[in-house]
């Protein structure tokens, strides 16, 4: 994306670092399109259904037929590790967004609004950080049941406090800003002054700070399918793939290890574009 | 100092008390009847009802929760139904292995994270820098539950080091069967060590103090262990207890995936059998934990660094 492809004026500016020229964000970007391109492709690129059994051709080592092998009732393990992905990255990419918007939102308000208000919200926040994470999830799958709806909802009630925090206390600083006083010099709605003018100068930090949590999601999620609480069975998912092989270590090493080195590739990319973000802005803070 | 430690200690009860009421709603949330659910479908209306009555639930919610916490104050923790144990015999003997385990991770990830943090600073932005940062990156993203079934297939099933699971008996036992799931823990933490240690090392050093002792010619070395680890060493502390929480977490599922008897296995095996008592309590325990290190952390770096003590001048 070159510089005189973004007007001034556009919007996307503000997002865009003016220099994007690290390796680390082109290596990011590669993997993770990569990634989500073979994710997107799964119906068109497995050679065989997911789910699909076939007990004669059973605990196969990689082959021309069957690149990952197969796992102990036959089914193919690239077939179902490209599946896996998608639900993985489908589900992650919700989640993580869904916390971000609910945590941003309401900490916008709250350092907006301030007094009483703010002080109740940093409270649960504070609580809810306090929790160790995964403690958290499990608490909600205990209450909404095994499946990837519990895994879901436990990550978004234990994701947005960060958020809100991190809103709250930018929010607190543009506050005393000129442009924020105007908004209301200019008789502007308290929506028009949080939605159109606030959200958008701070959204930014929780953008950055977003893909580390996409990776942390990602290994929770996969996590609590190897547990056997998220992704349920006959389905695939990257964690519950690792489970199901964890009988056949040393017999059939690649139903574990395989699925695990891409969830590791996933967060590799996921960092590095992380990475490459944060030094775009040094670059740009540092004319 | 002393309002300080006041404000700080009541903040840490606030919380406390957050976590309390958070993790006694649990029961609440759960839809339909918790106890009918928690004890199957082959109990008896009366079973149920006896239950419920000896949790309580048919009180109102603020003498239940009055209830509750009194009991976790006084340590009267109450019957665990799955297990038929009280629920403070069953953590006092999961307690042992997981807090080993915990231990045994962090140092690990301190004795590799601190030198690799040292190199890293010293060496910014040559290839061992890059080096250092790709490992780490890595590490990060490897799920521990991954890396600890890889380990096992090395070093247990192929080179039979070590022992595949388990938790052995005596301490060198200990310290063999937790030593596959410390390292693949420690995988995890160590880029937030490296990264953090990283950073505060290259500030201390573009400090002029380092720049006098270089002038005086005491050696990298020297200047390294006596003058920026120090001074360098606080934020990574602090950054080490908000950890703990991730690392508590990860028990949960390294314990089962070595087969540790710990208190992670101990809250899965809750979650599975929808022990809501024992869980509340489990989740409770863990939060506190949480909050105590912070608190330890904040009036420590308070203690040794006044300027961190708010109403402090700015130097």
């Amino acid at each position: 994306m070159s510089d005189t492809t973004l007007r001034a004026s556009s919007p996307l500016r503000r997002f865009v670092p003016r220099r994007l020229h690290n390796w680390e964000l082109s290596a990011g970007l590669f993997v993770v399109g990569l990634l989500v391109t073979v994710a997107v492709l799964a119906p068109y690129l497995a050679p065989y259904p997911p789910n699909q059994i076939n007990i004669l051709a059973a605990l196969q080592s990689p082959s021309w037929h069957h690149w990952m092998g197969t796992d102990f009732v036959g089914r193919d393990v690239f077939s179902r590790v490209l599946y896996g992905l998608r639900i993985d990255m489908l589900v992650v990419a919700v989640i993580t967004y869904l916390g971000l918007i609910i945590g941003v939102v309401i900490g916008t308000v709250a350092g907006y609004i301030g007094g009483w208000v703010d002080a109740v919200v940093g409270r649960i926040a504070d609580t809810v950080i306090a929790f160790p994470f995964i403690v958290l999830v499990l608490a909600v799958v205990a209450i909404v049941g095994p499946g990837l709806k519990g895994v879901a909802i436990g990550i978004i009630i234990a994701g947005w406090a960060l958020y809100s925090r991190v809103a709250r206390s930018e929010m607190l600083a543009l506050r005393e800003q000129p442009f924020m006083m105007a908004t209301k010099a200019l008789g502007y709605s308290h929506l028009r002054a949080i939605f159109r003018h606030a959200l958008p100068n701070l959204v930014r930090t929780s953008l950055v700070y977003s893909t580390v949590d996409v990776v942390v999601n990602m290994l929770v999620l996969a996590g609590m399918s190897y547990l056997g609480l998220g992704q349920q069975a006959p389905g695939a998912d990257l964690g519950s793939i690792v489970a199901s092989g964890q009988g056949y270590l040393l017999s059939a090493w690649w139903i574990t290890t395989i699925p695990g080195v891409v969830l590791m590739l996933f967060g590799i990319g996921v960092s590095l574009i992380g990475d490459g973000i944060t030094r775009g802005d040094l670059v740009q803070a540092t004319p | 100092m002393f309002a300080y430690v006041v404000r700080r200690i009541g903040v840490s009860l606030v919380q406390l008390l957050g976590l309390a009421f958070l993790a006694f709603l649990l029961i609440h949330f759960v839809p339909g009847n918790p106890v009918a659910t928690m004890l199957g479908p082959r109990a008896s209306a009366h079973e149920i009802r006896m239950v419920s009555n000896s949790l309580g639930l048919n009180k109102p919610l603020i003498e239940q929760f009055w209830l509750f916490i009194s009991h976790l104050v006084t340590g009267r923790l109450g019957q665990s139904f799955t297990f038929s144990q009280s629920i403070a015999s069953l953590i006092g003997q999961r307690l042992v292995p997981s807090v080993a385990l915990i231990t045994y991770g962090t140092v690990i990830a301190i004795l590799i994270g601190v030198p690799l943090a040292v190199v890293a600073a010293l060496r910014a932005d040559d290839p061992v820098d890059h080096g250092i940062r790709i490992f780490t990156t890595v590490s990060f993203a490897m799920p521990t539950f991954w890396s600890g079934l890889v380990l096992a297939i090395v070093f247990a099933l192929k080179l039979h080091w070590l022992p595949i699971s388990g938790y052995g008996a005596g301490f060198w036992g200990i310290i063999r069967s937790l030593t596959l799931p410390a390292v693949a823990l420690a995988f995890s933490l160590l880029a937030v060590i490296v990264r953090t240690l990283r950073s505060s090392i290259r500030h201390v050093l573009s400090l002029e103090y380092v720049e006098a002792g270089r002038a005086r010619g005491f050696s990298t070395s020297r200047i390294m262990t006596h003058h920026v680890l120090r001074n360098a060493i606080m934020p990574t502390v602090t950054v080490l207890a908000v950890n703990v929480g991730f690392l508590i977490g990860g028990t949960v599922v390294i314990e089962q995936v070595f087969q540790i008897p710990g208190l992670g296995s101990l809250l899965f095996q809750a979650v599975n059998q929808r022990d809501y008592p024992l869980v509340e309590t489990l989740a409770v325990m863990a939060g506190a934990v949480v909050v105590f290190l912070n608190l330890a952390t904040d009036l420590i770096q308070a203690l040794v660094d006044p300027r961190v003590r708010p109403g402090a001048k700015n130097v």
